[in-house]
């Protein structure tokens, strides 16, 4: 690795042109722009590339008898600091439309401009005309039009993914034969003939039946038992099939990489139409393969991919990166609403694990987003029970005091989960990622399908999809509820007064249901390691969540009997006397499944909202609080990173984490570069090069961008060009403007010689100069320099001493500097 | 564009569904029903909890009328029934799920000729561009060559699109460097 090398981009990363094109059609209204800047600030720009701006800007000079050498303004803007000087700069860049490339990072301080730019210049033009008013009127509200259609997008997509989902989940066991398009649920809905909730009804057939056996017997389970492997395999071969033909980027939970797109970074394709597309179905598929994986974290992608669809038919968005992040953010809280039927735990969800750049506007936006999406989700009613999501409860008993220790003891179990899943799930990623076993993508995902359809079936608490039993274990047992987990030894004095909750001594029902749910328990816990991070779209709030509600039900049960046996104990004195029920164990199943999603991702504030949305009961609010805030300190205290930021190290993803703080002493020129006995940096001379010199130095260094000085000598700084820009306007000037040849002199001042001088003609390229590059003292201490990159999104920083160029701090050299301070190998970090 | 191609088959087969079902009702799938949740009793050797009636007012949601038989005490049995009145909306779920299942026969129709048909079709066509060579990593931009008609200009895009999932596939499953 040549140290000297700044922004290096990664060669071996294969570019393509992006999915939406590169530079944009409409240069006239670009130009405009650019006109009409160049008037304000008097500023005497010249176009190397484009001749018609040249030609009116030349007669504008000639009008305003303005001299070309007019530089006055020049000392001004060299001295001026960065942030008074941004829009100055990057007016100019504005005519280079900022397309990125595949796999880097965006500068958030130039797009962020750049739209501040393009905002004045709308509303100025507004005054003009009525259709300009009407542009301009269209151009502020666009952001809250976007997001609706976003919400509304969302929320038809959530629709279709739950009805398919759970329609497709079933067939795995039956049909519906006279409507087969419903699931189970739905084909005994309006069935007489149910004496209880969950058990089917003679419309609804079992594979078995269908081919005419009606007697129940050991073959018959069989052949169930075939059927349901046969299906589960062929949906999850399905699934795998379609992601690796027409979306390879569909796969996986989409968070992590969400995460770091919304940090800014660009992966062309990962928000993209086939994504969208490819990810919905296949989300339902790898659902009713039986698979220890949740369509809730897919969601929030696919919502994504539809901000991003959606921020394209607005430009303002569209077309810059930074701008469009708000979009995304605003998506990804809709995804959250969607999925949990929680609008506000999306907006937090959003803020606290998502988003990056966060600001208020966006606040507000992802608020109406999800609002949007949780109401066309609920008049899909994909349930059929008025509720956004499968496993809503509602309870109105109240909890106890004494019932804090379970519940901070579900908190430890959450975090000692997270922690063992986390590291477990990481050491098989990296395992599949480094050997050979990854090659088989295919091949993996049947194994895991076969392995979990043998196992789950004969369980009836596995067979079944997780949202049924997340929904069964949050569900407190009514007086119909006749499943194994209600099956007290009640008795009941069906009164008036006294319609209460079956309450007793647990009957073989509940014992039975107790060692199921235990070995349930250890399947999910154990399968969702190896289910998390194949190749078919994957989430895992739902199976964290059912391990944490299995082990809730098995420890509220525990209490439940405990209370009930021993009510005079202390513990139970108050609350208990007299053989009152005083314990709901569907209730601490919610808490363990708010403890275990806790754990595993570390989420505190949005996962309490979340879950208390679920529940519809703000009495709640409390125990999982504790619990939730319990299982954080256990995992922290394991593994210091939720599952979504580890697989972000795993990947070496460039994500410069907001949450963490930087405690080491080093300063900016530790970790600079070029370092000590290194070449110099690689600089440009103001007017002192000529075009073919740039283009060589452009062939051999593969530097994303370079720092132009005013000498090699006294290496004062002048401003930052970027590479990109650079090569196009070389490629543009030996194209269109004729007398640009190999020696043409290329200059960054604004200050070039007359036509009196000899030699060819020049070239003029101030434009494409950044004369605000962020800057900062060699004596700068890493902590700030760390902020700066975090708060300012900057993508390379200059480092100087006493006011001449040193050298360059870029994110991933301090990505790297991190990684190195964590004892943790420099080279994970890719890309950039 | 390939999508809005791929998109349109479903919508097609939508309205299709749509115009259909305007005109068949079902009778047994009913959008609307009362349950009544009661306490327990023995009728026909079956203790009964539930009651169901389709196809009901929501003010006749109430015990006298969706229990059946009711008892001798119908009064005293009816205050410890609790009736819900519960809708649905079967249609959309028809709907819904025939759409699934076309977007579904669609994709995996189109998957099979990108992964087996297009290869063998291709062939020929690799043989006059001899320097299309292997599309592997820097081969940048695909030299579209920009034709006037509508064919050529889904075609032109369908090449972009497949370019990049190769890109994905090599990204995902040779490099593994994204997305473990």
């Amino acid at each position: 690795m040549e140290s000297k090398k700044l922004l290096e981009a990664d060669m071996s990363t294969p570019k393509y042109e992006s999915m939406n094109g590169g530079l944009p059609d409409d240069d006239d209204e670009l130009l405009d722009i650019a006109t009409e800047i160049a008037t304000e600030t008097a500023s005497t720009t010249s176009a190397g590339s484009n001749q018609p701006f040249l030609a009116w800007f030349r007669r504008k000079v000639d009008a305003t008898g303005m001299s070309q050498d007019d530089i006055s303004l020049q000392p001004f803007l060299n001295s001026c600091e960065s942030s008074t000087n941004i829009l100055d700069s990057s007016e100019e860049t504005m005519l280079e439309f900022g397309q990125y490339d595949d796999f880097h990072t965006i500068d958030w301080v130039r797009d962020i401009s750049r739209d501040r730019l393009r905002h004045k210049q709308i509303s100025r033009k507004s005054k003009e005309s009525c259709w300009d008013l009407i542009k301009g009127t269209h151009d502020a509200w666009s952001g809250w039009l976007c997001v609706l259609f976003v919400g509304m997008a969302a929320g038809l997509f959530a629709g279709i993914v739950d009805i398919g989902a759970s329609w497709m989940s079933d067939l795995k066991e039956g049909i519906c034969p006279e409507a087969f398009w419903l699931n189970k649920e739905q084909c005994c809905w309006g069935s007489n003939d149910t004496t209880f909730d969950d058990r089917s009804c003679s419309q609804w057939l079992t594979w078995s039946q269908l081919f005419g056996i009606h007697t129940e017997n050991a073959g018959t389970y069989i052949l169930d038992y075939i059927i349901y492997v046969l299906w589960a395999l062929s949906f999850s071969m399905i699934a795998v099939f379609l992601v690796r033909t027409l979306a390879p980027y569909a796969c996986g939970s989409g968070i992590p990489e969400i995460k770091t797109i919304l940090s800014g970074f660009i992966i062309r394709g990962y928000l993209g139409k086939w994504t969208l597309i490819i990810k919905s179905v296949c989300m339902m598929l790898a659902v009713s393969a039986g698979l220890s994986l949740g369509k809730e974290g897919p969601l929030v992608h696919v919502a994504c991919c539809i901000g991003n669809f959606f921020s394209y038919l607005f430009p303002k968005y569209g077309r810059n990166e930074a701008k469009k992040r708000e979009i995304l953010s605003a998506a990804s809280a809709a995804g959250v609403s969607v999925a949990f039927g929680a609008p506000i735990g999306g907006v937090l969800f959003s803020l606290e694990e998502v988003s990056y750049y966060f600001p208020l506007k966006t606040m507000w936006r992802s608020f109406f987003c999800a609002l949007v999406a949780a109401f066309i989700l609920r008049s899909i009613n994909p349930f059929g029970n008025s509720h956004l999501v499968k496993f809503y409860v509602e309870y109105n008993t109240p909890w106890f005091f004494f019932e804090l220790l379970p519940f901070i003891l579900l908190g430890v179990f959450g975090g000692l989960y997270g922690a063992f899943f986390n590291k477990f799930n990481l050491k098989w990623c990296r395992f599949r990622k480094k050997t050979r076993m990854g090659l088989f993508p295919i091949a993996e995902v049947m194994i895991v399908t076969f392995i979990t359809a043998l196992l789950a079936f004969p369980n009836p608490y596995t067979r079944e999809n997780t949202s049924v039993l997340i929904q069964r274990l949050f569900k407190d047992c009514g007086p119909v509820d006749d499943s194994d987990l209600c099956d007290y030894n009640a008795t009941y004095a069906p009164n008036l007064n006294n319609r209460r909750n079956p309450y007793g001594e647990a009957g073989t029902g509940v014992q039975n249901a107790m060692w199921q749910l235990f070995l349930a328990l250890i399947l999910k816990g154990i399968l969702t390691i190896f289910t998390f991070g194949m190749k078919v779209p994957a989430g895992l709030f739902i199976p964290s969540m059912a391990v944490g509600a299995i082990a809730g039900r098995l420890i509220g049960t525990g209490v439940e009997q405990l209370a009930f046996n021993f009510p005079d104990w202390i513990l139970f004195d108050e609350a208990c006397a007299g053989g009152q029920r005083c314990v709901t164990p569907g209730l601490y199943a919610m808490v363990g499944a708010a403890a275990a999603l806790g754990g595993v991702t570390r989420m505190t504030v949005s996962l309490v909202v979340i879950m208390f949305e679920l529940t519809g009961g703000l009495q709640y609010i409390i125990p999982i609080m504790a619990a939730v805030m319990t299982s954080k300190w256990v995992g922290d205290a394991f593994g210091k990173e939720g599952i979504y930021d580890a697989h972000i190290h795993l990947n070496g993803y460039p994500f410069l984490d907001a949450k963490e703080e930087f405690k080491h002493t080093t300063i900016a020129a530790d970790i600079m570069r070029p370092r000590r006995g290194d070449p110099p940096l690689v600089v440009i001379e103001q007017d002192n090069m000529t075009v073919e010199e740039l283009e060589t130095l452009l062939q051999e260094e593969d530097y994303n961008g370079f720092p132009v000085v005013v000498s090699k000598e006294t290496q004062l700084l002048v401003g930052f060009v970027l590479r990109r820009d650079l090569s196009l306007a070389l490629d543009e000037a030996r194209k269109a403007q004729d007398g640009v040849v190999s020696n043409s002199r290329v200059y960054f001042t604004t200050h070039v010689p007359g036509p009196l001088d000899v030699g060819p003609k020049p070239l003029k390229l101030k434009k494409m100069l950044d004369q605000s590059p962020f800057t900062i003292t060699d004596q700068t201490p890493m902590e700030v320099v760390i902020d700066m990159f975090r708060k300012l999104g900057l993508r390379q920083c200059l480092v100087t001493h006493k006011g001449r160029l040193l050298g360059i701090i870029t994110k991933k050299d301090i990505l790297r500097h991190i990684a190195t301070l964590a004892n943790q190998d420099p080279d994970s970090i890719q890309f950039l | 564009m390939m999508t809005r191609c791929t998109l349109l088959l479903p919508v097609f087969w939508l309205l299709l569904v749509l115009l259909a079902d305007s005109v068949s009702a079902e009778g047994q799938y009913d959008d609307r029903r009362c349950k009544c949740v009661c306490p327990p009793r023995v009728i026909n050797n079956v203790t009964r909890k539930v009651y169901l009636k389709n196809n009901i007012a929501r003010d006749d949601c109430e015990c006298g009328k969706v229990v059946a038989p009711l008892p001798d005490n119908p009064v005293e049995f009816c205050l410890r029934c609790e009736c819900e009145y519960e809708s649905r909306n079967t249609m959309l779920m028809k709907v819904l799920v025939l759409f699934v299942l076309a977007v579904l026969g669609v994709l995996v129709v189109y998957a099979g000729f990108v992964m087996c048909l297009e290869p063998l079709c291709a062939k020929p066509q690799q043989a006059a561009f001899p320097d299309s060579g292997p599309r592997h990593a820097q081969d940048d931009r695909p030299r579209l060559v920009r034709s006037a008609s509508m064919l050529g200009r889904v075609d032109s895009a369908r090449q972009r699109w497949k370019k990049q999932v190769e890109v994905q596939r090599v990204n995902v499953y040779d490099r593994r460097n994204i997305l473990s």
